[in-house]
């Protein structure tokens, strides 16, 4: 059976053709971070497996694939991928992108002391679906709130999907 | 024919654009149902949409508004279909009346949604 670290070529082109080659070029020693990446895309699809109860497959030809239909998700998972080293916080940008609305964010920090990151989510528009909750305690993934939709519906705040980050 | 209100919004108009959109309007109307104003392709879900292959999106609040548009009912009523084209340079929403309290709403929606790209616009033209 074949794993995901069978993929390295598929994979760089993938970072490349999304502009985001300095996930490959910055990390020290280069060719070590398509092993790495890989590495994170199986931890995810043992999250994936252990959270959901069924599989899922993050192969870099399976991501190619879907990057046809929607190359601004693929994109915005792919720099989450540049951003977290949690597989579940992955996971919880992935729920976001198949369509999940983001029910509550709790953020906490104190200076030099403290910080957590908790998202949660639910199928829209059901008050009594289940709730999926996603934590973190690494600060360096709140900079995956800044590719959060952010807006206001009748003056009430909105977080909305997750998209890439533009090129400036 | 759909009405006469063209909203542009000077924002970048891609598939990521589309989406955000696409998600504010099934916000307001939780049976809306899409179609790809081009091809004619249907799509219930808002999941099942292909956005990177799609530039204009019509929507429908729910399938009884869809099939009289289908039917080319002389009483379909005022705003029963939004119409989403996304340009390389702008975003707009054709509709037949912006003035309602509800498409005043989920227009504002999209202009805070796409703020950052608004402002970016009016920065470069400055």
């Amino acid at each position: 059976m074949s794993t995901i670290t069978d993929s390295p070529t598929a994979l760089e082109q993938l970072l490349r053709e999304n502009e985001l080659g300095w996930m490959i070029d910055m990390y020290w020693p280069p060719e070590h971070a398509i092993p790495f990446l890989l590495k994170q895309l199986d931890r995810l699809t043992v999250e994936f497996r252990a959270r959901l109860g069924y599989d899922a497959s993050f192969a870099p030809e399976t991501l190619k694939a879907e990057a046809e239909r929607n190359p601004h998700k693929i994109r915005a998972f792919l720099q989450a991928l540049g951003v977290s080293g949690s597989p579940e916080m992955l996971l919880m940008v992935w729920r976001i992108l198949q369509g999940l609305s983001i029910r509550e964010v709790a953020l906490n920090y104190r200076e030099l002391q403290a910080f957590s990151l908790s998202v949660t989510l639910a199928r829209p528009g059901d008050e009594q679906d289940e709730l999926e909750t996603y934590n973190s305690g690494d600060i360096n993934d709140a900079a995956l709130l800044r590719n959060f939709g952010i807006t206001t519906l009748d003056g009430r705040p909105l977080f909305d999907g997750f998209f890439p980050s533009r090129k400036k | 024919m759909i009405g006469g209100s063209d909203m542009v919004f000077p924002a970048v108009g891609d598939a990521a654009t589309l989406e955000a959109c696409a998600r504010i309007v099934a916000r307001r109307w939780p049976d809306v149902r899409f179609e790809d104003a081009v091809t004619g392709d249907k799509y219930p879900r808002l999941s099942e949409i292909p956005f990177g292959k799609i530039r204009q999106l019509l929507a429908y609040p729910n399938a009884g508004a869809e099939a009289a548009w289908d039917a080319d009912s002389p009483d379909s009523p005022e705003n029963s279909m939004l119409l989403l084209i996304a340009r390389p340079d702008d975003f707009t929403v054709v509709l037949d009346n912006p003035e309602t309290a509800e498409m005043r709403s989920l227009l504002d929606a999209i202009h805070n949604l796409l703020w950052e790209d608004i402002h970016n616009a009016y920065a470069r033209a400055a």
